[in-house]
């Protein structure tokens, strides 16, 4: 049957021409579903096992924030420091020098304008909680926390891409997030954070270390 | 001779009658026997199926008085009728398993024993609610607010607050603070917090994942509600052990519960009661075998013990016509009422077994003094029918139809069982009259010291109101009271002040003006009120306006040019912040209560609003101090009412003080003159009186050196003292002048031990009412008893 054929008058207006159609594509998607999930599955468990074997890991970043109420796209440069199981330093070095760690109950912020240092407990800050959260459960690449809260979906492997969404939409300010894996697997090397009304942050980290002995101080 | 039996049997118709029943049954003792078995036989069919009631509702006054409607206004407070729920973890357990097992416990408490669980604050969107409050702001904002305003629109507030907001947009923080810096440059959302943390409700909540934390995070509070009153004994008993069950299948080991609740106690109290009550009879009981064993010994003594058990029924019974429950302490004080009703029978006894007169010269020997006695008792207990306490009120006619019913048993009924005795031997009362008489002087010296040390000591004595003092409280709810104290802030003990109105815009005005006037006298004052968050309309209107006559359009070209200047240094838009001016032009609509609904807010709402049938309830919670006393009575509304534990008990403490005063009164005024009646001769009036002075004396003495109040329980000894004391001090006097009966003292001695017996066996109680009025009695008879025997033969000497 000539493809021309199809579309003349008679088959395309055929009942069972979109039966036969409907059919195809059903289980075309059922078993490409099926497969994906499988296969989906199977890699998430990759990185977190590659994950896991991650007892420190220190890194460089460049962030850029794309906000509409900027002019400028805001570009900024700092480190990140993680220690398991829950040791956090985050922080700017440019523009601006500031930042915080996280260590357990403990957290302390800083910013050069001011020069003061606040200790805090991360469980009383509702923000700061979420983020000590939110990067532990990356930095870990702790799946269950990730699929109780997000649909994952895999969209490349090589570099492994992931496109996340938040399952509880009405309560979140981000759209989606893409993750982009280093080749290892091991590490993230772009993260991008969309939101609702089109702004979004990107972060990429450079020239990760992964295993390396941190100075002890780093997260007092 | 005091009087002739002839002249005095014909001179009353009690005592015309008595001899009557006295001839009537001597060749009728058959029939006595029926009519007396089938009348116990019916008395104890219908004790049987009495109902005990033990809820605290029959220890508070029922009368129309400031203090009924205070009491009203208590159990409409927020935390009267609500169980809280603490659990504590241990070291260790993660936040989240704690919040895992409070929700699983939550779940598990439904219908019918818990109504609804709250875990939280209900499901709102933060967001959206910090912009219902910013865009609320013009109706909210107050004088105060708007110099807090005038300050962060200045150049150097305005630098500091953009780069502040460049460093959060910077920032990860920047993601979730976003639209709010947009909305809100210049923090005017720290104003709006503050008003919100007006309505928070309990002190030291901190709330972390929409569950109620303490703020070492390692405790979490449920709050439930229930339709189980407090008061519903058995509803209360299945409810605590439904939530025990719950606990021991739910919770962990490692998580520690704590429940407050009303019900606890309930169950508590009644169970302490009903220990109570099978203590102090079976002790009664012991004692008054041992008495027997002693005093009486033989088979007609066993009729004399029967007659208090037989008393208690009669009562118990007579009393289920009146009332439909039986108080639970009215019957624990079946105790001492059978220590009392056991004297009559006593006297009787030992008058008719060891008397050589006929039964005729005894009964009227005897049975004037009887009478009087049992009716100076009688008209002492009368005197509690005018408490305003439903519990006084019904012992007192307990003890009334007791005292009534065991001088008809002992007259009537009991000379037909007791038979002669020949041999008088009366040892130690001969040699104890021998003693008063040689020591006459010093039991005289001895008494007026005894009696100055008492008068001295009654000096610390006071009156105590505070119910709780009243209710038995287990080891385990002290612990677990303190516990969700310490954690959670005191939440009980605040002053309450009510606003009502017609209306509720009505009472949100007044509720605004003592608002206004609690922050007047210190602006510091922790408040918890729906004023700054949910003004009268009135109220907001005055705001609005005030806010847009702030506002003025050069005000806000102004501020715009400010921002603008330092937004464009840190690289923010023009239209970065253009919600934020629409916020200062638009109008809003005012706040009405339906928005708390809307906002996710209801509960906390219900908890400071009653929606009454006449008029609604508005409440406000402060500290119960002085200063918020004055301040509420400086508004000088109908409206507004000042409800606090502690001028509660106070008022309590004083009209209790009013009640011992009148029982004082009227009783004292009553015995003197049923003696005067009886005795026609002062000098024997007081010599009758002396055990009732000495035994008040020895109460107000010996509870002011142990340091012990007079409560609402233990004022009830005061008739009862009075009554028993010029029983026995009639007893006396009768034998000290009549000369005839030997026996007297011999009974009185009996029946003061007969009645230690049974006040005895109320020290032995737990629950503190019965405690205490069993050893306040103690005092007093323990007292009236030697005085009565030796201190009246003492004075009557040295009178003649």
């Amino acid at each position: 049957m000539k493809l021309t054929t199809c579309f003349s008058g008679r088959y395309y207006t055929s009942p069972h021409f979109f039966l036969i159609v409907f059919i195809i594509l059903f289980f075309t998607l059922y078993f490409r579903a099926t497969l994906s999930f499988s296969q989906d599955t199977s890699l998430l468990r990759e990185i977190e096992e590659a994950a896991s074997s991650i007892n420190s890991l220190a890194c460089e970043f460049r962030q850029e924030k794309h906000l509409a109420m900027f002019d400028e796209v805001l570009i900024s440069r700092g480190r990140f420091y993680f220690q398991k199981p829950d040791r956090l330093r985050w922080e700017y070095l440019e523009p601006v020098r500031m930042g915080f760690v996280l260590a357990g109950r403990k957290g302390k912020r800083w910013n050069e304008i001011d020069g003061k240092e606040i200790s805090f407990d991360p469980q009383k800050e509702r923000g700061m909680k979420v983020l000590q959260k939110q990067l532990l459960a990356w930095a870990t690449f702790d799946l269950k926390w990730l699929q109780k809260k997000y649909s994952i979906k895999i969209l490349d492997r090589n570099p492994v891409v992931l496109f996340l969404r938040p399952k509880n939409t009405k309560q979140q300010i981000l759209d989606y997030l893409s993750i982009i894996f280093a080749e290892d697997r091991k590490t993230i090397d772009t993260i991008e954070l969309h939101e609702k009304d089109k702004d979004f942050t990107r972060i990429k980290f450079i020239n990760p270390e992964v295993n390396v002995i941190l100075p002890e101080d780093i997260f007092k | 001779m005091l009087f002739s039996p002839k002249i005095f049997l014909n001179n009353m118709p009690f005592f015309r009658l008595l001899s009557f029943f006295l001839t009537f049954f001597a060749s009728r003792r058959k029939t006595l026997i029926v009519i007396t078995l089938l009348g116990v036989i019916l008395t104890i069919l219908v004790f049987s199926r009495l109902t005990i009631e033990e809820g605290i509702e029959m220890m508070l006054p029922d009368n129309e008085s400031a203090l009924v409607k205070d009491f009203e206004l208590l159990q409409k407070t927020p935390f009267f009728h609500k169980i809280f729920i603490n659990l504590s973890a241990d070291e260790g357990v993660a936040p989240g398993a704690l919040i895992e097992t409070a929700d699983q416990l939550a779940r598990a408490m439904r219908p019918p024993f818990f109504k609804r669980v709250i875990t939280g604050p209900q499901q709102n969107d933060g967001l959206n609610f910090l912009f219902w409050l910013l865009q609320n702001l013009p109706n909210l904002a107050t004088k105060e607010d708007l110099a807090e305003i005038e300050r962060r629109v200045d150049d150097e507030y305005i630098e500091s607050a953009i780069r502040n907001n460049y460093f959060i947009m910077l920032s990860p923080k920047g993601l979730g603070l976003k639209q709010v810096i947009q909305i809100d440059p210049l923090n005017f959302r720290d104003i709006l917090w503050r008003k919100f943390l007006s309505i928070k409700i309990v002190p030291e909540v901190r709330i972390q994942n929409n569950h109620f934390f303490s703020a070492d995070g390692r405790n979490l509070l449920l709050v439930a509600e229930t339709d189980t009153k407090i008061t519903d004994l058995p509803g209360s008993e299945k409810l605590v052990a439904h939530f025990q069950k719950l606990v021991r299948n739910i919770v962990p080991s490692s998580i520690k519960v704590a429940m407050v609740s009303g019900h606890r106690y309930t169950v508590a109290n009644a169970k302490v009661i009903k220990r109570d009550i099978a203590v102090a009879l079976s002790f009664s009981f012991v004692a008054l075998i041992v008495i027997f064993l002693i005093f009486l010994r033989c088979w007609q003594g066993v009729l004399v013990l029967l007659v208090p058990a037989i008393v208690l029924c009669f009562a118990g019974a007579t009393l289920s016509l009146f009332y439909d429950k039986v108080s639970g302490l009215t019957i624990g004080f079946g105790a001492v009422l059978a220590g009392i009703s056991i004297d009559y029978a006593l006297h009787v006894f030992f008058a008719f077994r060891y008397e050589s007169a006929s039964s005729e010269k005894i009964l009227s020997m005897i049975a004037r003094p009887i009478f009087y006695g049992a009716l100076t008792s009688i008209v002492a207990f009368a005197t509690l029918l005018a408490s305003n306490l439903p519990v006084l009120r019904q012992l007192s006619l307990f003890s009334i139809i007791g005292l009534a019913f065991s001088l008809l048993l002992s007259l009537i009924v009991l000379p037909h069982f007791i038979v002669k005795e020949q041999k008088i031997v009366f040892p130690i009362l001969k040699r104890g009259n021998a003693k008063t008489i040689s020591n006459g002087r010093l039991i005289f010296l001895g008494w007026i010291l005894f009696f100055a040390l008492c008068i001295w000591q009654a000096s610390h004595l006071h009156f105590n109101g505070d119910l709780h003092l009243l209710n038995y409280v287990s080891d385990e709810i002290h612990r677990d009271e303190a516990q969700i104290k310490k954690i959670w802030g005191d939440m009980r003990d605040r002053a309450v002040i009510f606003a009502s109105a017609p209306d509720m815009q009505s009472a949100l005005e007044l509720n605004d003006r003592i608002f206004v006037r609690l922050k007047k006298a210190d602006s510091a004052i922790p408040m918890v009120s729906l004023a700054p968050f949910l003004p009268s309309i009135r109220t907001q209107t005055i705001n609005q306006t005030r806010w847009h006559n702030f506002w003025t359009p050069q005000k806000q070209a102004v501020l715009r040019e400010k921002i603008a200047k330092v937004s464009e240094k840190f690289g923010f838009s023009k239209k970065a912040f253009s919600r934020f001016y629409d916020l200062l032009e638009k109008a809003h609509p005012p706040i009405t209560p339906n928005d708390f609904s809307k906002l996710s807010l209801r509960d906390l709402y219900d908890m400071l609003v009653v929606n009454q049938a006449t008029e609604p309830l508005i409440m406000t919670l402060a500290p119960d101090t002085e200063l918020v006393k004055k301040s509420v009575a400086a508004v000088q509304s109908q409206g507004l009412r000042l409800v606090s534990p502690s001028s509660f008990k106070r008022k309590l403490s004083g009209a209790m003080q009013k009640d011992f005063i009148r029982f004082l009164l009227l009783a004292f005024i009553m015995v003197i003159s049923l003696l005067l009646c009886l005795f026609r001769d002062l000098r024997k009036v007081f010599l009758a009186l002396i055990p009732v002075l000495t035994g008040l004396a020895a109460v107000c003495g010996g509870m002011g050196v142990l340091g012990l109040d007079f409560n609402l329980m233990n004022i009830i000894s005061v008739p009862l003292i009075i009554g028993l004391g010029a029983d026995y001090g009639i007893f006396m006097v009768c034998k000290l002048s009549d000369k005839t009966c030997l026996t007297v003292s011999r009974a009185v001695l009996v029946s003061g031990l007969t009645t230690i017996a049974g006040f005895g066996a109320l020290a032995f109680a737990k629950h503190p009412a019965l405690y205490s009025i069993g050893v306040t009695v103690l005092f007093g008879i323990g007292a009236a008893i030697p005085s009565a025997l030796l201190v009246i033969p003492a004075f009557y000497r040295r009178q003649l």
